[in-house]
């Protein structure tokens, strides 16, 4: 049924439900004008509302029974019988109109005219025509019904009658099982319906038939005992005989099928909805209509009932040997049980929040030029009503959200391969204690170098962290405030408000949002909230003898770090952080957070409560750790209210109060210190991807103190590195390498170059084309490690720490030596200083020659050699080595292709045969080794016996310098 | 104490904290109660003594003491409170003792002397004179605003 026409059918019976005595009360007292008005007020209001809803019956009697009442009001008509039986007689016919719709949604089919025209007639004739007529001549055929509920003494007669006649067939020895297993309400109100409808149309008929659709297995002598019951009572209650037996006469086709569909006007709504839904009316008449102000109240001393039966648990503890224990087993289990009775009554369908989705959806679909499905499920999940509203609000959004960015054009969809109408769901369901709301699209998905850009246009993020993000990462930067994806400002999203505020909603409740996408393929959405927020379970902590409560849904884990298993609490430059497993743990001192005193006796032990706020996780270190509870939440006073710590109070077992610590605000001010330590900001917090994300770390020592990490995914290349192969140039430690010079930095900033023969690992960085070594001191393994730091790194170049085997390893800031190698406004002049470095070298390095054709020994040879110490020089063929040797070079080493082609290394030969100077200069032969053309460095390094050829290549020169 | 509700009559809880006395308006008194146990809030402004469980409601009770500026309570000094309800949340305002109930003509009712320390002057609505001594009427809403001064201040 639609939401308006159930809540115009609440709101009308409850109103007529009223007026009944009120109508019977202005009878017998015209002149009460407060009466009058009240009445008028009700009829206007039912008329208003069904011409709003269309309801051309209801509207047609209302209007004309307005009329007479207005008349009534402004003192026109006279309040007399027989205008007050119209009257009534109208409210029965609005009566049962609303009973049928109720009960099918619909207004039932039925010819008012009679009435109406009765009514008209009333409020036309003023109160003589009324007074003249009070058959109503228009209607021969109404007339009686009028004066025959009046003649047995009104409805409530009849109600009386139908009460007293239930009970004395229950108590019938022969018909006691009639009724049996119906719900007497339901029957009552049948029955009741009958008799309304049979002071109209007389006849048994209506109530048998009613009797036998309320009691299938009836026998006829029950109808007939119900029958003489009925006489029975009403005579009882003072009716008029004659009246009763016109009531009850019997029909010509008695206990028949084929009565109920007979009686005119409103009978057929009567006993139709009986017998074809009798589970709806009963529904109606089963409910009531409470103020939420009375489910708070009933909520509030529900809490308070909690709160005792704690108090008596505790006490009870201390004493096992006490008579109350099993009257207080049983309060405990009541109390339960009406806690979970009065939250069931705040509980509301999630469809209440949905329920205007749809037309949204619609709407959007219209705006934007799209074709749009909402699918929907599992709307009848229930949750706090107060919780739904505030999900409300954020799923609207989400929703326009997702029909804006999320779903494609039909045409773009098409061109994709999709359907053109595309889908949005959304699901509910309960997941332990919890309610899940999934909402996904199956539009374009969220486009992760996409959301870089613009997060970095609208400077929610730095660009290289914004570079370093994994697409999950940066997909989650919607969440950031002031980001916004759409490319303008249009009606339905855009704004800047978007999902930071969905985000911090449904987190405000106690929730959490994640996130998942796949490009082309759709986004999907998780979002968990609890189902209440009035009664929480809560982890009860001692902190400096001071007792707290902390929210369990916030609490992943408890750790003791009492120095056993070899957790114990370290600290980095006052920053206190936890071994745990595979991250590092920041901690907060409980203690410090609250400016509590130091405990006068040290502490034992600590207890670590690991919690998370959105993808944050911290501990929070605590004295002791009591029971979990189920709280009453209370809101903290208003004078206390500043204090983001505490999201509110709550009174234990013992009559104690203590506060409710809100990790929120706990990560807020541990996150503050953290800025103020000059560490990372909020946002690269807030952009970690929730789950933990693991990538290869290359770790390697260099400088003083622990090893270090660099993400391997941003190492190009290991090098080898001899020190003598560093030079100084304009200013800086550079290398040759691939033709180009490349600046090498050492990671503290010292020389790097030295005139020794050590070889150290380089690690080489490239970026657009461009390239840094980063000399260390030796590399110790690649490890998968969690890339997101644990702990802002508070030295420059550090950017964070994270647990390596379990030692805190520093994670180095690229960007921090990136910066040093090529300074801020340098740009790297790549020239090629071939000719000068072999000239500077010769003083200390060998020289070589390379006579290679092929292009790999420029591009891989020399940069192997020149890592290795020397000075290199690479002749293209047999001509450009000869050109070398005119030009008076002479080398300690001749590498060279002889292998090839026959016809080069016959040229080659010749040419070194000629070139007399250069014929003591020791040769080797390439071929030897298996050299790839196609293989770049990368796999050059990996497959190519790179040490092999050098250590040929020195013992070459050594076996050279000993002859 | 007489119920009586009268336009020119007003009726008073005496407390005294320091010697001095002060009437609260009896008609925003909910209750007077005995020493109970307070719960400290840590990080609590100072007036804020802490936090009390008043048959199932959460009370917080402030230190009228420290709002007048008055030497702290030892531990071992009697106090009453007397509960007040303010924005439909329940104070306890924290004295050294409760009096009677005076009922007194609004006629009487003077504006606090200029020269009363301004910390006085803000939490007080007036000034009764009785035989031999003065009664400060305590005004509860002026009490109470210290979430304001709190907010400023954080």
């Amino acid at each position: 049924m639609d939401e308006t026409v159930r809540e115009f059918v609440a709101e009308a019976s409850e109103g007529i439900e009223a007026l009944d005595s009120k109508l019977v009360a202005l009878e017998q007292n015209p002149d009460n004008p407060e009466l009058l008005g009240e009445i008028f007020r009700l009829i206007h209001s039912i008329k208003g509302a069904s011409g709003f809803l269309g309801l051309q019956r209801l509207q047609s009697v209302a209007h004309s029974a307005e009329n007479v009442l207005g008349a009534f009001r402004d003192g026109e008509l006279a309040v007399d019988g027989p205008s007050i039986s119209a009257i009534l007689e109208a409210f029965d016919v609005i009566r049962s109109i609303v009973e049928a719709l109720a009960a099918s949604g619909a207004e039932p089919a039925g010819d008012d005219s009679a009435l109406v025209a009765r009514l008209d007639a009333i409020f036309e004739g003023g109160a003589d025509a009324a007074a003249d007529a009070p058959p109503a001549p228009p209607e021969p055929e109404a007339a009686p019904a009028a004066p025959l509920m009046q003649r047995l003494g009104g409805e409530a007669t009849l109600d009386c009658a139908c009460e007293m006649v239930i009970g004395e067939l229950a108590a019938h020895p022969a018909h006691g099982e009639m009724f049996a297993g119906q719900d007497p309400d339901l029957v009552q109100n049948g029955l009741r319906g009958a008799l309304v409808g049979m002071t109209k149309t007389p006849g048994a008929a209506a109530l048998l038939a009613k009797a036998r659709s309320l009691a299938p297995a009836v026998q006829d002598s029950g109808l007939s005992a119900m029958l003489e019951a009925f006489a029975h009572a009403l005579a009882d209650l003072g009716a008029d005989q004659g009246a009763i037996d016109e009531l009850l006469k019997a029909d010509p086709a008695p206990a028949d099928a084929a009565p109920p569909a007979a009686p005119a006007e409103d009978a057929p709504a009567q006993s139709d909805s009986g017998p074809a839904r009798p589970a709806e009316p009963a529904a109606s008449a089963q409910t009531i209509r409470v103020g939420v102000d009375t489910l708070e109240g009933l909520m509030a001393t529900v809490s308070e009932l909690v709160l005792i039966r704690n108090q008596l648990l505790q006490t009870l503890r201390g004493e096992p040997e006490t008579p109350f224990a099993g009257p207080l087993h049983r309060l405990n289990q009541v109390t339960s049980e009406l806690q979970e009775g009065v939250m069931t009554t705040r509980m509301q369908p999630i469809s209440g929040a949905w329920a205007k989705l749809p037309r949204l959806v619609r709407d959007l679909a219209a705006d934007l030029g799209k074709k749009i499905d909402l699918v929907t499920s599992g709307q009848d999940t229930e949750l706090d009503r107060q919780v739904l509203e505030l999900i409300k609000d954020p799923l609207t959004h989400m929703i326009r959200n997702a029909a804006d960015h999320g779903l494609e054009t039909p045409e773009k969809r098409r061109a994709a391969g999709k359907p053109e109408t595309g889908r949005i769901t959304l699901q509910a369901r309960h997941e332990g204690g919890a309610i899940i709301v999934e909402m996904s699209d199956d539009g374009r998905g969220l486009p992760a170098d996409k959301i870089r850009d613009k997060a970095v246009a609208s400077g929610v993020v730095p660009p290289d962290r914004a570079a370093a993000m994994s697409d999950a990462e940066a997909r989650q930067l919607i969440f950031m405030p002031g980001f916004s994806m759409a490319k303008q400002v249009t009606a339905v999203s855009g704004r800047g408000v978007g999902m930071d505020v969905v985000r911090t909603n449904i987190e405000k409740i106690g929730g959490a949002i994640e996130l998942t996408s796949t490009e082309g393929r759709g986004t999907r959405f998780t979002i968990r909230i609890p189902l209440t927020l009035s009664i929480v379970s809560a982890l009860i902590v001692e902190c400096c003898g001071e007792r707290f409560a902390m929210s369990q849904a916030g609490i992943v884990e408890l750790v003791s770090a009492n120095g056993s298993e070899g957790r114990r609490i370290e600290q980095i430059n006052g920053a206190l952080v936890l071994r745990l497993r595979d991250r590092l743990l920041p901690l907060v001192s409980l203690q410090a957070l609250l400016g509590l005193p130091e405990a006068e006796e040290p502490r034992t032990e600590d207890c670590i409560v690991v919690a998370r706020v959105g993808s944050f996780v911290f501990g929070v270190i605590v004295d002791k750790v009591f029971d979990t509870e189920e709280i009453v939440v209370k809101p903290v006073a208003s004078i206390l209210r500043h204090l983001k710590l505490y999201s509110g109070a709550t009174i234990l077992g013992d009559g104690s109060v203590i506060m409710i610590l809100d990790f929120k605000g706990i990560s807020a001010e541990a996150g503050a210190a953290h800025l103020m330590n000059g560490a990372e900001d909020a946002v690269a917090e807030a952009v970690q991807a929730p789950k933990v994300q693991t990538e290869q770390m290359l770790i390697f020592r260099a400088g003083q103190g622990a090893p270090r990490a660099a993400p391997l995914s941003r190492v190009a290349r290991i090098e080898e590195v001899a020190a003598k192969a560093l030079e100084r140039a304009d200013g800086r430690t550079v290398l040759q390498f691939r033709e180009r010079l490349m600046p090498v930095v050492g990671i503290d900033g010292g020389p790097v170059a030295a005139r020794d023969d050590t070889v150290s690992p380089l690690l080489v960085f490239t970026r657009d084309e461009r390239s840094f070594g980063l000399k260390v001191d030796e590399i110790v393994d690649i490890v998968e490690a969690s890339a997101a730091s644990d702990l802002a790194g508070g030295q420059p170049g550090s950017a964070g720490n994270i647990i390596v085997s379990g030692a805190a390893t520093e994670l180095i800031d690229i960007d921090h030596y990136w910066d040093r190698a090529y300074g801020a406004a340098r740009a790297p002049r790549g020239t090629d200083l071939l000719g000068d470095a072999s000239g500077q070298t010769g003083a200390g390095g060998k020289r070589l020659l390379v006579i290679d054709a092929s292009p790999f020994s420029k591009l891989l040879l020399r940069p192997l050699l020149s890592q290795a110490g020397y000075a290199v020089e690479v002749a293209s063929g047999a001509e450009s080595a000869l050109a070398l040797h005119e030009a008076g070079e002479s080398f300690d080493l001749i590498l060279a292709d002889m292998t090839s082609r026959g016809e080069e290394t016959r040229r080659l030969a010749g040419v070194l045969g000629q070139a007399d100077r250069w014929h003591a200069t020791p040769l080797l032969g390439l071929g030897a080794h298996e050299l790839s053309a196609e293989g770049g460095l990368a796999e050059f390094a990996g497959s190519f016996d790179s040490e092999g050829l050098l250590d040929d290549v020195s013992r070459s020169l050594s076996e050279e310098e000993a002859a | 104490m007489t119920p009586i509700q009268s336009d020119d009559i007003d009726g008073f809880v005496t407390v005294t904290v320091c010697g001095q006395n002060f009437g609260v308006p009896v008609l925003d008194v909910r209750d007077v109660i005995d020493p109970v146990r307070i719960d400290t809030v840590p990080l609590a402004p100072p007036e804020v003594a802490g936090v009390l469980n008043l048959r199932g409601r959460i009370v917080t009770a402030v230190e009228l003491r420290m709002q007048l500026g008055m030497p702290h309570r030892a531990d071992a000094d009697r106090h009453m409170s007397v509960i007040v309800e303010h924005d439909s949340e329940l104070y306890a305002i924290l004295v050294d003792d409760v009096g009677d109930v005076l009922w007194l003509p609004r006629a009487g009712l003077e504006p606090p002397p200029v020269t009363l320390a301004a910390q006085w002057r803000d939490l007080c609505s007036g000034l009764h004179r009785l035989d031999g001594d003065l009664l400060l009427i305590l005004s509860v809403e002026k009490t109470l605003a210290l979430d304001r001064a709190a907010a400023a201040a954080a």
